[in-house]
């Protein structure tokens, strides 16, 4: 799992996202002047109408009946129910897990991070599909079948037709997702633990036969599988220092060290739950490092490795026995209390502060590592609730999609809103392209230049001629590029309400992550339902 | 208060446009109109004459290019006049996925009706439309006529003041006309306003009190329907057990007056009249047949 620890500015986003609202909010209103300027013949009374439709949210927002809301949201779930849209929904995903273990990789120690991501993949997709179809089918239809007058012509503000709808929308899909979500975890919980059982079994017969090697390979799987199937509660450092080695192209997430040498990776820990560490008597870490080797090394001996913990104020050390390195394994090591160290000694004045050196021994090889990969395990949670919360984070991700295809839907056609929804859904994974592309750091240049690059097969390195072509394709690439950056604040970077990836590598979704999550996605949510109703009120429903 | 304006419009005209603005048609020129309550109004006009485009401009569901509709003294688009009105549209445009009782109780919400209120005039509306054996059939199931009379259930759900229908006795037969045509009487009884537009010129005849025919998008008659049906010019006399001598002498009498006799003939009653005396004998006599006195000629 590649990904570097950081908290939230909230000050900062915060003051992000009223700048933002408050741009698009006046963008809007200019927008919304000129046209009813263009349909009134006057630039007075366009703007007029402008202001009295800002005003008159107020108005709406204060109106607001909860029964109509409710009116509007129970219909729109009954519709779906007795159109039986559901009922598709859940017979393809039963079809999908009839039939997901011919394609899924089988090997034992990823299968729990596999059949995790596969899941939840699934049930996002599904979800998402569903709820999108259904919202950008809803309002569409009922417009184009015209039942919506007999809807409209009653004391019902557009504000509670948009609410009630995305309302709607998000308690089937709710109602989708736990169902999804029961069935996924009997899945999961029934595959593996039947993986485990085998593997006891193979564990069992290979003691019988005094088949050592074999034994202890079985053995790291069976607790592989195990560490995946938990909800591990890691205490991230604060910073990385050292591993500064690029190694050439193999990745850039990692950086590393040279073994033999004196270069070493420090982690620096603050704030340590000092005293919950001593009473548990051990400071246990994991690791997941890669190796990068510039020689064969000792055959069937992995790259060795030490550690050490030190206290940054008083520099009272623990120097540890070096131990094995195995790649693509989570490495387990832990400082135990007493005759190895003096944990009282160790975090004596540091306030909750400690470094964690690594150092590699053999020579000519290389250790990789990201900031991520070394942490403080503090905790193990459930599995079972941590998958839930997983589901959560997933629920987060179509909520925002329901309301992007509402607000689609207030002004757009069924298949125009579809679409629409299908560009935000894949700006929104794929936001760190588009802010790459819309700062100029991606390769190959702006959209139009690698286009160009592409239909003249120029790479994407060499710079090109200076002449008047180019230079005009610069130029308009400028533009493109300020409308990417504009919707780089605009669109929900969906990646980062991502929490599958956590679940499926067993680490625990923490409260903060969660709540971060939803706060953000309500961030979105809210101007998105006032756009949907911004556009809904300035629409003609009957024309 | 016979004077109270319950529809005013002024100037108002509706052009539609194409997605580039450029005009397509001029469906409504400058129309002023006053609607009073407790009056039965009826929109006349031919196709495209902008009856519909009127009813929707009131209704708020397009906005007007010029001029300006009052429903209740307030704007058009202001949703709170809709407390008061209750519309009919010109096709029945219901959810077909819910019964009767759903599709009144699911309007009843959106005028924030309490449930014990709601429930009752559900059932109330219900029996007044003669679906009862039917309200908890789908209205994907329902006939055209039936259709229609939910539709109208749905219109009356808040008890409006303002009845606006779009054809409304569209799809029904002879005898559900009549009882649409009763029901519009007893609204106006009840001191409802009813605006109606309607293809069918008898039916404007019978029922409303004044009426307006838009031709090509323009207000081309206004006012009272006794009044605009009369025509001046002729004198009519209906007598009965005149004999042929006294039927000369009166015809010599108009000429000796310088009148000149445009016809002379036994008066006729209507064809919905006709029909619904011969319903009515059938559900008195059930069996009785016609039987023709001469051999039927084309």
């Amino acid at each position: 799992m590649q990904f570097t620890p950081q908290n939230l500015d909230w000050i900062a986003a915060l003051q992000t996202w009223l700048q933002v609202v408050l741009v698009v909010a006046l963008t809007g209103f200019v927008l919304g002047g000129l046209l009813a300027a263009r349909a009134r013949g006057s630039v007075v009374e366009g703007f007029s109408s402008a202001i009295d439709c800002s005003v008159g949210l107020f108005s709406e927002v204060v109106s607001l009946s909860l029964r109509r809301v409710w009116a509007i949201t129970w219909h729109c779930m009954l519709e779906s129910l007795r159109r039986r849209m559901l009922l598709a929904v859940l017979a393809v995903f039963v079809v999908l897990f009839l039939f997901a273990g011919w394609y899924l990789p089988s090997r034992p120690t990823e299968q729990v991070r596999v059949y995790v991501s596969f899941v939840l993949m699934s049930s996002t997709l599904i979800a998402m599909v569903a709820s999108g179809l259904l919202a950008c089918l809803g309002l569409p239809s009922d417009i184009k079948d015209q039942t919506i007058h007999t809807v409209v012509t009653k004391p019902v503000r557009r504000l509670e037709i948009v609410a009630g709808r995305a309302l709607g929308l998000t308690i089937l899909a709710s109602a989708i997702l736990v169902v999804m979500g029961l069935v996924s975890y009997v899945y999961l919980t029934r595959s593996v633990g039947g993986t485990i059982s085998q593997l006891q079994q193979e564990l069992a017969a290979a003691e019988q036969r005094g088949d050592v090697q074999h034994k202890d390979r079985l053995q790291d799987d069976i607790d592989q599988i195990r560490s995946r199937l938990t909800a591990r509660v890691p205490v991230y450092s604060d910073s990385l220092e050292g591993a500064n080695t690029n190694v050439g192209t193999e990745t850039t997430y990692r950086k590393y060290i040279e073994g033999n040498r004196t270069a070493a990776a420090i982690w620096h820990f603050t704030g340590l739950p000092v005293e919950q560490l001593k009473r548990s008597g051990r400071i246990p870490l994991e690791m997941t490092f890669t190796v990068f080797r510039t020689t064969k090394g000792e055959i069937g001996r992995g790259v060795l490795a030490q550690l050490t913990f030190r206290n940054p104020k008083t520099k009272y050390a623990v120097v540890q026995y070096p131990f094995e390195v195995r790649e693509y394994y989570t490495n387990r090591r832990q400082l135990e209390a007493g005759a190895e160290a003096n944990l009282e000694q160790l975090f004596a004045d540091s306030g909750g502060a400690l470094d964690v050196e690594v150092r590699c021994l053999s020579p000519s090889q290389y250790l990789g590592m990201a900031h991520a990969d070394l942490y403080i395990l503090l905790d193990e949670a459930s599995f079972g609730l941590n998958f839930a919360k997983g589901i959560v984070g997933v629920w987060i991700r179509v909520v925002l999609i329901i309301c992007v295809a509402v607000m689609f839907s207030t002004f757009l056609n069924s298949y125009v809103a579809m679409l629409a929804t299908v560009a935000v859904f894949i700006g929104g994974v794929s936001m760190p392209l588009l802010s790459d592309i819309a700062s100029g750091k991606a390769a190959g240049g702006g959209p139009l230049e690698a286009v160009h690059r592409l239909v003249t097969q120029n790479n994407l390195q060499t710079p090109l001629d200076r002449d008047v072509w180019t230079s005009t394709l610069h130029a308009a690439d400028k533009g493109l590029q300020a409308v990417l950056s504009g919707l780089t604040y605009v669109l929900p970077n969906l990646r980062t309400f991502n929490t599958a990836p956590l679940v499926a590598h067993g680490f625990d979704i923490g409260a903060g992550v969660l709540l971060t999550n939803m706060v953000m996605a309500l961030g979105y949510v809210v101007p998105f339902i006032l756009v949907g109703y911004f556009l809904f009120i300035s629409r003609e429903i009957a024309r | 208060m016979a004077d109270e304006v319950v529809i005013e419009t002024r100037n108002l005209s509706k052009v539609y446009r194409d997605f580039w603005g450029r005009q397509k048609v001029r469906a409504l020129k400058a129309l002023d109109l006053n609607v009073y309550r407790g009056e039965i109004f009826g929109l006349l006009g031919p196709n495209g004459s902008g009856k519909t485009t009127t009813i929707k401009l009131l209704l708020g569901l397009i906005f007007p290019t010029e001029g300006e509709a009052l429903v209740f003294g307030k704007a058009a688009a202001d949703v709170t006049k809709n407390e008061k009105i209750g519309y009919l549209p010109e096709e029945s445009y219901l959810y077909r996925f819910l019964n009767a009782e759903e599709t009144l109780d699911f309007y009843g919400r959106l005028f924030d009706i309490p449930a014990s209120v709601r429930r009752q005039r559900t059932q109330d509306l219900i029996e007044l439309v003669g679906l009862a054996r039917a309200k908890k059939r789908q209205l994907k199931e329902y006939s055209k006529g039936m259709t229609r009379r939910i539709g109208l259930a749905q219109a009356l759900i808040n008890d409006p003041q303002l009845v606006i229908l779009d054809e409304p006795t569209s799809g029904l037969d002879p005898i559900g006309t009549r009882e649409m045509k009763d029901l519009i009487l007893r609204l106006r009884d009840q001191g409802k306003t009813v605006l109606m537009c309607s293809h069918r010129l008898d039916d404007v005849q019978d029922i409303c009190n004044r009426i307006a025919i838009l031709h090509q998008g323009e207000l081309k008659k206004l006012g009272a329907v006794a009044e605009l049906l009369k025509v001046r010019e002729i004198t009519q006399f209906q007598t009965r057990g005149l004999n042929g001598e006294a039927q000369r002498e009166i015809e010599e009498i108009i000429r000796r007056h310088g009148g000149e006799l445009v016809s002379r003939e036994n008066p006729t009653t209507t064809l919905e009249e006709l029909f619904l005396k011969v319903v009515q004998e059938s559900e008195a006599h059930p069996g009785r047949r016609y039987v023709a006195e001469t051999p039927q000629t084309k």
